[in-house]
């Protein structure tokens, strides 16, 4: 589904990421765990075609991202807030990304209901614009709003922080629910979310895969001892 | 407790500022017209005396002097407004240190004092004061001169401050109040109404009468303590989100024969409406159809030069105000658009084709004109093609070559973030190409032959909008990346 093939991106010479060789496979969950700086965002940016690789590439579905747009009709993500239209109400931003898909409005709201508990009635149907809205309820609209439109591919980064513990797992449980014919990669920083929900995970390293795995109980263990401190 | 050095503060976020820091040039050109405001006040101000002397004879210079300061200050009051920056929220960040609020009010309605806006007066009355007040007035005309003058700025200050604010407020007080100063300065200018002759009585009276001075000094210290009491009650973080006021759903179902360019046309159309500075472009570029009406054109000199530059703004206010910015108004969404369900091409095709709707729509508000000059239509007419085609191009092209971040939601007249040195570049060629096809079909053609060949290239020009997209859209694939990376650089 996706290929990293010696994608490497230095600022100023020091080197962000270099992956060698990677290949995701259609319908895996996979998490994407590092310390901070260790390249996920960027990694991610590389798959949208967002920043420029110094050299290498990413290949969707066998096209190189940089020289297509067709991955951009499967793919779909939530980095941030750049993902977030402000100006618009939360349903009026469900509408316009479900519009892109030829969705009716109808069709967008009855999809976006299913979410309400995690959205706790304070996002739907709300007359504020997704800049009045807290940190949490944007972010639950980005991760939501990622998910219209049916992609192949999801790319969520760090979909549990700014969450509170509850909806954290609800999250969780909306990658489970949500698996079907369909590939996720989700970067965090917590790791047993990443260990209750991948089905494969990649440790990053100061820019480079060091560990990749198909999860296990031995698994889980192996990844906190990674990340523990003397 | 030590209070914090607000003014400190202030001057190292002015130092800081990315407009001021990254774009020499704007800044030369602001400080330019600042500069050249300036001396022109200053020379009608050393002249004044003579003028009066020479237009209104037999009337007393002091008096008249006061007529205009009267006369000045609704002016003064809608300068402010559209040009000052009032500082508000600028004010958050400090509201957690242990500093009473009301010396934070108390600072922040003093700086608004302290701007540009309030020298400019002085400029214009400090020459005439040594001139003509000095010399020839007695002592207490003297003193009721210069309390007229710093009545007027202290005044006019607080009472532009309170409009802005009650305007974002959607306080429909202050657009009266606009309508009204309007009203009147157009009244009077064009001569329906003349309060002005009766002013000098009314000047030679304040200037003579100590206990007159203390009226803009009340007016000025009365809306600064409403303020006060206004920002003390309300000065919270939680404000801030009361701001936003909810606009219903715009949505044109025409736009969806353009598909998912439609979708993002849509996207556009309420980004005019909902983001305070887009707003503001809006209402300029309406406002500008009214121009003819203020100004009378004269055939015999030059009338074609203004028929044609008319012409060109009318016809394609909204399209040369908006499109300026045209990706620059998606940079805080810019990476959405870039990577999901639509593709370069139909975000070029949404820019190109809502900028080229516009420019109908104005057009059709000028056809009006038809009852009071047929000649501004016809230019119009002849203009408008001009505009759906080369003139937004042009923006086409420098937005696909380089665009900045703005926050389109802050407002300000003079807030100049998102514009380089090539904006400013650009208006030449804009404005100069309809001269050059009109002259030159004029010379070629005769007398009609210049409006055929503007109707005639534009058309043309239009035409072919979909072969500009393409090169457009590969001018902005090879720089894609840097213009997204300038779009998330805050």
């Amino acid at each position: 589904m996706i290929k990293a093939e010696n994608l490497r991106k230095a600022y100023e010479g020091n080197v962000v990421l270099h992956v060698e060789d990677l290949t995701i496979n259609k319908g895996e969950i996979v998490g994407l765990v590092g310390n901070n700086g260790a390249g996920k965002t960027t990694f991610f940016s590389m798959i949208l075609d967002l920043i420029k690789a110094d050299s290498g590439h990413v290949l969707s579905k066998d096209a190189d991202v940089s020289k297509t747009e067709d991955w951009k009709m499967y793919t779909s993500a939530y980095l941030d807030d750049g993902f977030l239209i402000n100006f618009l109400t939360p349903d009026e931003y469900f509408e316009f990304v479900g519009g892109l898909f030829n969705l009716s409005k109808n069709d967008v709201m009855d999809f976006v209901k299913q979410f309400e508990p995690i959205f706790n009635g304070e996002v739907i149907g709300q007359k504020k614009f997704i800049r009045q809205l807290s940190m949490g309820n944007r972010k639950k609209v980005g991760l939501i709003g990622a998910l219209i439109g049916n992609p192949e591919i999801v790319l969520w980064d760090e979909p549990f922080s700014n969450l509170d513990p509850s909806t954290q797992i609800r999250v969780r449980n909306v990658v489970k629910d949500h698996s079907e014919n369909r590939t996720f990669l989700v970067s965090s920083h917590d790791l047993h979310h990443i260990a209750e929900v991948c089905t494969r995970i990649i440790i990053l390293d100061k820019g480079k895969v060091v560990r990749d795995v198909q999860n296990s109980p031995a698994m889980k263990e192996e990844l906190f001892e990674f990340f523990e401190v003397e | 407790m030590k209070k914090p050095n607000f003014l400190k503060q202030a001057w190292l976020s002015f130092r800081r500022s990315p407009a001021l820091t990254q774009n020499l040039a704007q800044t030369i050109i602001l400080a330019f017209f600042g500069f050249y405001l300036a001396a022109s006040f200053l020379v009608s101000s050393l002249v004044a005396g003579e003028l009066i002397r020479e237009f209104f004879p037999g009337k007393d210079v002091l008096g008249m002097a006061g007529a205009f300061l009267i006369y000045y200050f609704p002016i003064d009051i809608l300068t402010r407004y559209f040009m000052q920056k009032f500082p508000t929220m600028s004010i958050k960040p400090y509201l957690l240190l242990p500093v009473s609020k009301g010396s934070m009010i108390h600072y922040l309605l003093r700086r608004s004092l302290f701007s540009f806006y309030s020298f400019l007066p002085l400029f214009l009355t400090v020459p005439f004061f040594f001139v003509e007040v000095l010399p020839n007035a007695s002592g207490t005309e003297t003193i009721g001169f210069i309390a007229l003058v710093l009545g007027i700025i202290f005044s006019s200050n607080y009472i532009s401050f309170w409009i802005s604010k009650a305007s974002d407020l959607n306080n429909w007080f202050s657009t009266i109040l606009l309508v009204v100063l309007f009203t009147f300065l157009f009244l009077e200018f064009k001569g329906i109404t003349s309060f002005f002759p009766s002013l000098e009585t009314a000047g030679s009276a304040f200037f003579s009468t100590p206990l007159l001075w203390i009226i803009p000094f009340a007016i000025g210290g009365l809306v600064y303590l409403y303020l006060f009491s206004y920002f003390k009650k309300f000065l919270t973080i939680e404000q801030e989100a009361k701001k936003d006021s909810y606009l219903p759903n715009v949505s044109l179902g025409f736009f969806s024969r353009f598909g998912r360019a439609g979708k993002l046309m849509d996207l556009e159309l309420r980004l005019l409406l909902r983001s305070k500075r887009a707003r503001s472009y809006l209402l300029v570029s309406v406002a500008f159809l009214f121009f003819p009406l203020v100004m009378a054109f004269d055939e015999e000199a030059g009338g074609e030069f203004y028929y044609l530059l008319f012409g060109l703004f009318m016809s394609g206010m909204i399209a040369l105000n908006h499109g300026q910015l045209m990706l620059s108004w998606n940079s805080l969404h810019f990476d959405l658009l870039l990577s999901r369900g639509n593709t370069i091409r139909d975000i070029f095709r949404a820019k190109y084709y809502i900028l080229a709707l516009s420019c109908i729509i104005t057009w059709l508000l000028t056809i009006p004109y038809l009852f009071a000059d047929p000649q501004i239509v016809a230019f119009c007419t002849a203009l408008v093609f001009i505009n759906t085609s080369f003139s937004i191009y042009a923006y086409m092209v420098l937005a696909s070559y380089n665009s900045m971040r703005i926050d389109p939601n802050e407002g300000g007249a003079l807030n100049m973030s998102g514009f380089g040195a090539a904006h400013y570049l650009i208006g030449l060629p804009i404005v100069a190409f309809p001269f050059i096809v009109y002259y030159g079909g004029k010379f070629a053609f005769g007398e009609t032959g210049g409006l055929l060949s503007l109707l005639v290239v534009g058309v043309l020009g239009t035409i072919f909008h979909q072969q500009v997209i393409d090169a457009c859209v590969k001018l902005f694939t090879t720089n894609r990346y840097k213009i997204s990376a300038a779009f998330r650089k805050e």
